[in-house]
């Protein structure tokens, strides 16, 4: 079964100097599909791209990609994938044709395919018309669009695109995302793409795992994971939350789950259940209630946790 | 080194001297680097540039100041840039980047060396009216040999430094504080360097030895690729 897999993790841990980027990770990516790890900064993304793809050796546990050990052979897996990292990382006093040419040369392809898979590309992005010009005179989100051309050059086994419409302006995120879908369906290639994006990872994701603090915490369909009727959550922000009226929150029929959280209150709800009889009866037994949020799903929670988080 | 090594080689060094001869200002300064140390120098100096070893032994290491930026460029300007990771993430290996760079530096500061070493020689020509220096090959043979120590040395120990450096400007000033010791050694034992040309030969082993165990250094430091990364 494993060798079937594009990507397979075993209790992928890593440590940096006691702390835990990657907590025992497990994942199972099957071949030509778009796999994305949705969490917010800090959740361990970017250290599970260099671990899948042997830049950094795992504390423990195992990953096979593409059917070869991240730890041992590396090289192998880098050779046969393409990636896509937050920065564009591109030479910018080149031009737009020089760096796809560059990277040809580093996939040794050969000087006929270099030149007809750059128009093909540069076509598709719609930079053919700038090719000639530095990679300086571009805007950060065409830089972005030569970055994933770059990726899709040496036309990879498995993309690894790391956050790659982070700090783009929404409508070019959204026209790079359009782009990028159409043409992973056109090279039938497997992604695993990494986002803090919820939206993102429903629009381009055919499988999805939630992250939190380098764990795995829900994985699935992300029609599943992120409209999931059965859990809802309340988020409350106030003061004054005593342990008589978590108590009393925790017996009602529609309350799940209560989780007090210094001067918030987390509140999992029953399918269907409604926050204003709740949000009264905390204001009734004394609390000071300033803000009720309304998590729809289970991964923005995590979000939202993780930008409190947040120092 | 098989085939494939030596193209990845040639890649890296290719994009090296791409993007260092893509801006204006750095042909501008290698333009410069000529026109002094090649014209300006050998004519201030007159024939005495042209005929005294001791010299031309001090001659070796200045125009090689040239090369600082570049070097200095290789390892901290990629990692400011973001490229280093992309250039890792790819399949040439960590031993083709770092053994690229440092070819494309030793290369690129031998060549300047070069040309003005030549020019040098052409300017001291024309102002005496005879090609009398273009001869004596020995010495000219041994200077050309020393130029590529000196600019191994330079390029390798350039290249080490960049990828130690946190930021571009600290590798810059790292390379200018040896460069400069560099220099010093060499006024200071110009006399004795120039005196036989076996003991300029022995020196130049002795730097080749030098330059050989800062590349064996280099490629220790670079299977460790937490350096690289940072």
């Amino acid at each position: 079964m494993a060798t079937m897999l594009a990507i397979h993790t075993e209790a992928l841990t890593r440590d940096f100097n006691g702390t835990c980027a990657v907590d025992g990770l497990n994942l199972a990516v099957a071949p030509g599909i778009v796999y994305g790890l949705l969490g917010p900064a800090g959740s361990g993304k970017s250290t599970i791209v260099r671990l899948l793809l042997g830049l950094l050796e795992p504390t423990s546990g195992s990953a096979q990609v593409l059917g070869f050990d991240a730890r041992t052979n590396g090289h192998a897996i880098r050779a046969r994938s393409g990636v896509v990292l937050q920065s564009p990382g591109l030479y910018t006093r080149l031009s737009v044709e020089e760096n796809l040419n560059l990277f040809g040369r580093i996939w040794r392809l050969p000087a006929s395919e270099r030149a007809t898979r750059t128009r093909e590309l540069l076509t598709h992005f719609c930079l053919w018309e700038r090719r000639k010009e530095a990679v300086s005179q571009l805007s950060r989100g065409l830089q972005q669009r030569l970055a994933i051309a770059r990726s899709f050059l040496a036309r990879p086994a498995l993309l690894l695109l790391d956050q790659p419409t982070a700090s783009l302006d929404p409508t070019t995120a959204e026209l790079l995302r359009l782009d990028l879908a159409a043409l992973v369906a056109e090279e039938g290639v497997t992604v695993l793409l990494t986002t803090e994006n919820p939206s993102e990872a429903e629009q381009m994701c055919d499988r999805l795992a939630a992250l939190r603090a380098g764990r795995v915490v829900a994985e699935g369909l992300p029609g599943d994971l992120l409209h999931a009727g059965a859990k809802m959550r309340l988020e409350i922000v106030g003061r004054g939350f005593t342990v008589d009226m978590v108590a009393l929150v925790a017996r009602r029929r529609e309350v799940s789950a209560v989780h007090p959280m210094g001067e918030r209150l987390w509140i999992d709800l029953e399918a269907g259940a409604c926050a204003a009889p709740l949000v009264n009866l905390l204001v009734e037994s004394g609390a000071e209630v300033e803000e009720v949020l309304h998590h729809q799903s289970v991964l923005e929670t995590i979000c939202a946790e993780a930008q409190q988080a947040a120092p | 080194m098989n085939t494939g090594m030596w193209g990845d080689l040639w890649t890296v060094v290719r994009k090296e001297w791409l993007e260092w001869f893509a801006t204006r200002s750095a042909r501008v300064e290698i333009v410069g680097a000529i026109l002094i140390f090649g014209v300006l120098a050998p004519l201030t100096a007159g024939l005495f540039w042209a005929e005294s070893l001791r010299v031309q032994w001090l001659w070796i290491w200045l125009p090689l100041f040239v090369s600082i930026g570049p070097i200095a460029d290789t390892f901290a300007g990629e990692r400011e840039r973001d490229t280093l990771d992309v250039l890792r993430a790819s399949r040439l290996s960590e031993r083709a980047i770092v053994l690229g760079k440092v070819v494309a530096a030793a290369a690129y500061g031998w060549g300047i060396l070069l040309i003005c070493l030549l020019v040098g020689r052409l300017t001291v020509s024309i102002l005496s009216g005879s090609l009398a220096h273009f001869q004596g090959l020995p010495e000219l043979g041994l200077l050309v040999a020393l130029g590529l120590l000196a600019a191994g040395f330079t390029a390798t120990a350039g290249v080490l430094i960049s990828l130690c450096a946190p930021t571009v400007r600290q590798a810059q000033q790292g390379m200018t504080i040896v460069m400069l010791i560099m220099s010093l050694l060499t006024i200071l034992l110009s006399e004795r360097l120039a005196a036989t040309l076996p003991v300029a030969f022995g020196a130049g082993m002795l730097l080749a030895i030098v330059d050989l165990g800062l590349l064996g250094v280099l490629l220790v430091v670079c299977r460790r690729s937490a350096w690289l990364a940072h």
